[in-house]
């Protein structure tokens, strides 16, 4: 519709602006021929003289040879053929006009190739007031990025806006936003976690320095912190530290459950190490959860192909949690998603399926609920007492 | 005067003071520029100590000391080799480790440098022709295009 | 579906162009009148057709549209409006719009005011325009297209170049773009000439005022652009000879140079070939300024959106008019009828001494420029030419030029009197060097060429007015008889007083900036006092604040003379989030034509360095430059013309007549 309007608007500019050049070509000649015109301009100078003259600003023998020179340059110009002749031939004009009127279907041409004429305006004023069923994006993250900058100490707004970041790649972003965080929520291990994975991922894969730090702090928070865990036996890894690295791998899979999502990733770097060092290997289990396959086939995915491969994940983590459903991990890997996937509902729903299957497993109940405070899921489902 | 006459004249101090023009012109060039240099020109002798050069490169990381009067002593780098360079003065809003800079001063026996202006840019992806030119040679440079 | 409208508009004003540049030229060819009268409408629509697509650049700017690539580089929300702007010219493709835009206005007002401009002229001038049009809006939409469209469109925009977002910048471009685009036009004039192979007398009637309101123009954006340097890069200096800078100043001595010429031509049909080569060297060094700047070959302090693969565009552009007008000159030139005959002491024999020098410095400052390319691309060697370059070439050169600018006025056409010329300059040289001497009592001895200069800065403005004086016989005649006199002057006169005068200022505040500045950079405690040129000037303390899209930190500084409080400063340091970038922004404080100049370094514990100038006198450049605009305005208001007339010198008046 839109671009229907834009169509009939060109057309008419083109149209005008074709009938306006066009006009000359209908008309007898009406131009000034240069004799006339230098003519014109040399009676203006001598006009001049005798203005000047009267007034007394020259006098009368400087006048006079001023107005020598100029019949001079008249008469030389006299003598001189003035070359417009008036010689028109009608084919010459028809040719003419053919020409221009080219030029409007020449424009359109080159329009289809280099506009895009079904892109409506964008202004942002507007985008800002779309309803958010309707909005982008981009305009989503958007508007809380405003929100945030006039409120820098909205900390659950940090939280949520980061896992947005590092789904976008914007990972740099994301580590700040975790940063942010932290900064206001005051310091956790999952938090100090977050910032060191965001910066890890934001490095692309490697451990720098400060991520090594903030998982370090998470670990002296809580000694089990499984994801600090696991980073900073892949910096081991990184450093060439290959003895302390196994040590460190062997240490967190023992600790873990088996069905665990980074087990695979784990045991796949022990494997390669111990084979590496000539070690015996330690018993190879396949986990459930993405292969490394997988995790590679997601980098080179679009991003709606992403959220559709983490959606396809989740719903498969869910399943499985129905069949298992003492795996502690399992579920607040699962709310965890729900949180990222901006479902709340299903994020509360599944704290709630949790709690029921976990109400014989005191240490994961607590874990749950720990991990539900943190993401701010707490208040809506206080188990009644 | 002749018609001649007149010409000649008019050509003569054309030429008397285009002749003048080019002379300046050659002194000049053969006297007041400036070469650029890299430090690894400057390391391998090719710049005469008391010269006053350009000197380019990056910002060598943790290499910038501020003193309290406003002194700044920082390192130059092309990957290759390093110059310290001493500055007084005020540096320009972009400059920061790790980025291109371009500073000009002379070259001292030790081959340390003491500049007098450093040069800023004007934004932060912009990197100096000369500085990627050099960081090209000594195969430092990852960007594209030159 | 603005932006897009804007996107075919321009597209259909490329044809346009197309249409305007072959269409009025082969009318001339053919003799057909209403072939030669296509030009007018078309430069009409052309001009509408830019405008339009220029006002939808600037509505996707104002809107905030960050669709537009262009946009979303270069804008962002939170800009204040003005800025917003002055970013539609801030980067390089809105900028050569607006240049594209500007060559559409002159080619419109050619079109819509030169209705006594003999047709085959006017035909002929429109298609030369329309060949410039084609070239230009073909690079828009090859290689630097503002209209490209992003889909999904981003939330935010990156912002504009925070050393861009100032007032200096908005008005800058505007004005030297009007500069070197209107240099276009006495370029049309030319090539028009050659290719008709005849210049009439009136030729210089209607290409003169357009190089002076070019002129103007150049004048004012040079002289902004310097300030803005000055204000902005927060070093305190006005001019670096930066490439980007002689990219300015080379077609501004050109249209100088030029302005001059055109004068004996139009006064006396002479020097008709070198006026026509001039006004094709003054778009040409125009065009020569545009490549340097656009295509990325020099670094440069100015350069802020530079790109060498658009360079080979520009460059061909640059080939193909430089080198087509030259040859058609070369063709040509032969078949232009010469001028008359005058001795070489005389108004036209001054002229032409000017033009002599003009051109020389010119080429003083293009070999400064271009040698270091020739030079990379022959050897490798990478240098640098700077100002102890041009000390010794273009100030010697242009030196001598201002001490016989004052004679040139008081020569008569076709033989002037060298004597009575210097008698009636007597009275000015006297106060010249009598101002001289008042100076040398306050600064002493010392700087005995800052004193030369100065005294030719006096002698610049004192004498330009001799001329003035003489007309109205000033001090000779009763006072009422010098009024009339006075009020009967055609307006000309005043404008060339003006003008020379100008120069005279701009010289004074050179040298007075140059010689006798004061600079001190320290680091600065709170309460701690600096003292400068007998200003105290104390730290007070630090503010840090919030602008629309940027962080401030500022500092408060208290002047301070004899105790007596006479400003309080806050230069500040900008962060804008949206580049990652700081600007240092000086606080500058006028005390009659001088300034103390305050910027800051990095603030710390307590303290920052602080980089204090004194400039005395320096804002006499800046305003030298705007009297010779004045004169050069007033100028273009005279709409007077008068073959020279003769006049006889005085002593031979005395002499008993024949």
């Amino acid at each position: 519709m839109n671009s229907l309007i834009l169509w009939v608007v060109m057309a008419g500019v083109a149209a005008g602006v074709t009938a306006v050049i066009l006009i000359p070509l209908f008309r007898g000649r009406t131009g000034v021929d240069s004799g006339s015109a230098e003519r014109a301009i040399y009676r203006d100078q001598l006009e001049e003289l005798e203005r000047e003259v009267e007034r007394g600003l020259i006098g009368p023998s400087e006048a006079e040879a001023a107005r020598v020179e100029i019949a001079r340059r008249v008469m030389h110009l006299e003598t001189r053929s003035d070359a417009a002749a008036a010689g028109v031939r009608a084919g010459r004009l028809r040719l003419a006009g053919a020409g221009i009127l080219l030029a409007p279907l020449a424009a359109f041409g080159l329009y289809v190739l280099l506009g895009s004429p079904n892109l409506p305006d964008n202004p942002q004023a507007a985008r800002i007031d779309t309803p958010v069923e309707e909005a982008d994006m981009a305009t989503l993250i958007g508007r809380v990025e405003q929100h945030l900058a006039d409120n820098p100490d909205d900390g659950r707004g940090w939280e949520v806006v980061a896992p947005i970041y590092a789904r976008f790649g914007r990972f740099d972003d994301a580590a700040e936003a975790f940063a942010q965080a932290l900064r206001v929520l005051g310091p956790t291990a999952a938090r100090e976690a977050n910032v060191g994975e965001a910066l890890v991922w934001a490095n692309g894969g490697l451990i720098v320095e400060p991520a090594r730090d903030a998982f370090t702090r998470a670990l002296e928070l809580d000694p089990a912190n499984i994801r600090a865990r696991f980073y900073l036996a892949r910096a081991l890894e990184q450093d060439g530290r290959d003895d302390e690295a196994v040590e460190a791998w062997r240490a967190l899979l023992d600790d873990a459950p088996p069905e665990a999502a980074w087990t695979a990733a784990a045991r796949a770097s022990l494997t390669e190490l111990e084979t590496r060092l000539g070690l015996a290997p330690s018993g190879p289990a396949q986990p459930p959860g993405p292969t490394a396959e997988d995790m590679a086939a997601a980098q080179e995915l679009t991003v709606e192909e992403r959220e559709d491969m983490i959606v396809g994940m989740v719903e498969g983590l869910a399943a499985r949690l129905e069949d298992e459903p003492g795996d502690v991990d399992g579920w607040t890997r699962l709310i965890r998603s729900y949180v990222v996937l901006d479902q709340r509902d299903q994020a509360v729903g599944a704290l709630g399926r949790a709690r029921v299957a976990l109400v014989d497993d005191e240490a994961g109940l607590a874990a749950v609920d720990a991990m539900a405070r943190e993401l701010g899921l707490q208040d809506a489902t206080e188990p009644a007492q | 005067m002749t018609r001649k006459q007149r010409r000649l004249t008019m050509i003569g101090a054309a030429g008397v003071v285009l002749a003048l023009a080019a002379g300046l012109v050659l002194y000049a060039l053969s006297d007041q520029i400036v070469f650029f240099n890299s430090p690894s020109e400057v390391i391998a002798q090719e710049v005469a100590p008391g010269s006053r050069i350009r000197l380019g490169g990056l910002v060598a990381d943790g290499s910038v000391v501020k003193a309290e009067d406003g002194a700044v002593t920082f390192a130059v780098t092309d990957g290759a080799a390093t110059i310290q360079v001493a500055f007084r003065g005020i540096l320009p809003d972009l400059f920061r480790e790790g980025q291109g800079v371009v500073t000009e001063g002379v070259v001292n026996r030790d081959k340390t440098f003491t500049a007098d202006t450093v040069l800023a840019k004007h934004d932060e992806n912009y990197v100096p022709a000369e500085v990627v030119d050099a960081l090209k040679e000594q195969g430092h440079w990852e960007g594209g295009g030159s | 579906m603005i932006v897009e409208l804007g996107h075919f508009a321009l597209v259909l004003a490329l044809m346009v162009a197309l249409v305007q540049s072959t269409v009025p030229i082969a009318g001339v060819y053919r003799a057909d009148g209403r072939m030669q009268a296509v030009g007018v409408p078309a430069a009409l629509t052309q001009l509408l057709l830019i405008g339009l697509s220029f006002a939808a650049l600037t509505y996707a700017y104002v809107v905030s549209d960050f669709s537009v690539v262009n946009v979303f580089e270069n804008a962002h929300s939170d800009q204040p409006l003005l800025y917003k702007y002055t970013s539609v010219w801030g980067n390089h493709e809105g900028s050569i719009l607006l240049w594209v835009l500007i060559l559409a206005l002159f080619g419109g007002l050619v079109a819509a005011f030169g209705t006594n401009l003999p047709q085959r002229l006017k035909a002929l001038v429109l298609s030369v325009q329309g060949w410039i049009s084609v070239a230009f809006i073909g690079f828009i939409l090859g290689t630097s297209n503002p209209f490209a469209r992003l889909d999904p469109a981003p939330f935010e925009g990156r912002d504009l170049n925070p050393i861009l977002q100032d007032i200096g910048l908005a008005i800058h471009p505007p004005l030297l773009y009007l500069g070197y685009v209107g240099c276009s036009i006495s370029f049309s004039f030319a090539v028009a000439a050659l290719i008709d192979g005849r210049i009439d007398a009136a030729w210089a009637r209607w290409a003169r005022p357009w190089t002076l309101a070019a002129w103007v123009f150049l004048t004012l954006g040079i002289a902004m652009g310097s300030y803005w340097a000055y204000y902005e890069l927060g070093w305190g200096g006005f001019w670096f000879w930066d490439p980007v800078e002689n990219a300015s100043l080379m077609p501004w001595l050109a249209t100088t140079a030029l302005l001059h010429s055109a004068v004996v031509m139009e006064r006396r049909d002479a020097l008709k070939i070198w006026t026509v080569l001039l006004a094709i060297l003054a778009f040409s060094l125009s065009l020569l300024g545009t490549f340097l700047v656009r295509s990325g070959v020099l670094t440069s302090v100015h350069t802020f959106a530079a790109d060498p693969t658009r360079g080979v565009f520009i460059l061909l552009i640059l080939c193909a008019f430089i080198g087509g007008s030259l040859a058609l000159f070369a063709l040509r030139a032969g078949s232009l009828t010469p001028g008359g005959i005058f001795a070489p002491i005389s108004r036209e024999g001054a002229l032409i001494l000017n033009n002599i020098f003009i051109t020389a410095a010119t080429a003083t400052v293009v070999v400064g420029t271009l040698y270091p390319l020739v030079l990379e691309s022959l050897t490798g060697a990478k240098i640098s030419v700077g100002a102890p370059f041009y000390n010794l070439t273009f100030v010697p050169v242009v030196a001598p030029l201002l001490v016989l600018i004052p004679f040139g006025p008081l020569l008569a056409w076709k033989r002037g009197d060298l004597r009575a010329a210097a008698e009636r300059l007597t009275l000015a040289f006297g106060l010249s060097i009598l101002g001289t001497i008042v100076v040398l009592a306050f600064v002493g001895v010392s700087q005995a060429l800052a004193l030369l200069g100065v005294w030719v800065g006096l002698w610049l403005m004192v004498g330009a007015f001799a001329e003035l004086a003489a007309r109205i016989k000033l001090a000779q005649a009763p006072l009422s008889e010098s009024w009339r006199r006075l009020v009967g002057l055609p307006r000309s006169t005043f404008s060339t007083a003006l003008a020379h005068s100008g120069v005279g200022i701009m010289v004074l505040g050179i040298v007075s900036a140059s010689v006798w500045s004061g600079e001190d950079i320290r680091s600065m405690t709170v309460g701690e006092t600096a003292t400068i040129a007998g200003y105290e000037i104390t730290l007070d303390g630090f503010r840090s604040g919030r602008g629309p899209n940027y962080e401030e930190a500022s500092a408060q500084l208290t002047v301070r003379r004899d105790g007596r409080v006479i400003a309080v400063m806050s230069p500040s340091k900008r962060f804008y989030p949206a580049r990652d970038t700081q600007t240092t922004e000086a606080a500058i404080e006028t005390r009659g034509f001088s300034q103390i100049y305050l910027s800051l370094g990095d603030i710390a514990e307590g303290g920052t360095t602080v980089r204090i100038f004194w400039r005395p006198w320096v804002t006499l450049m800046w305003w030298g430059a705007v009297v010779m605009s004045i004169g050069g305005a007033l100028s273009l208001t005279d709409r007077r013309l008068r073959v020279g007339a003769p006049r006889p010198a005085r002593r031979r008046r005395l002499a008993p007549a024949e």
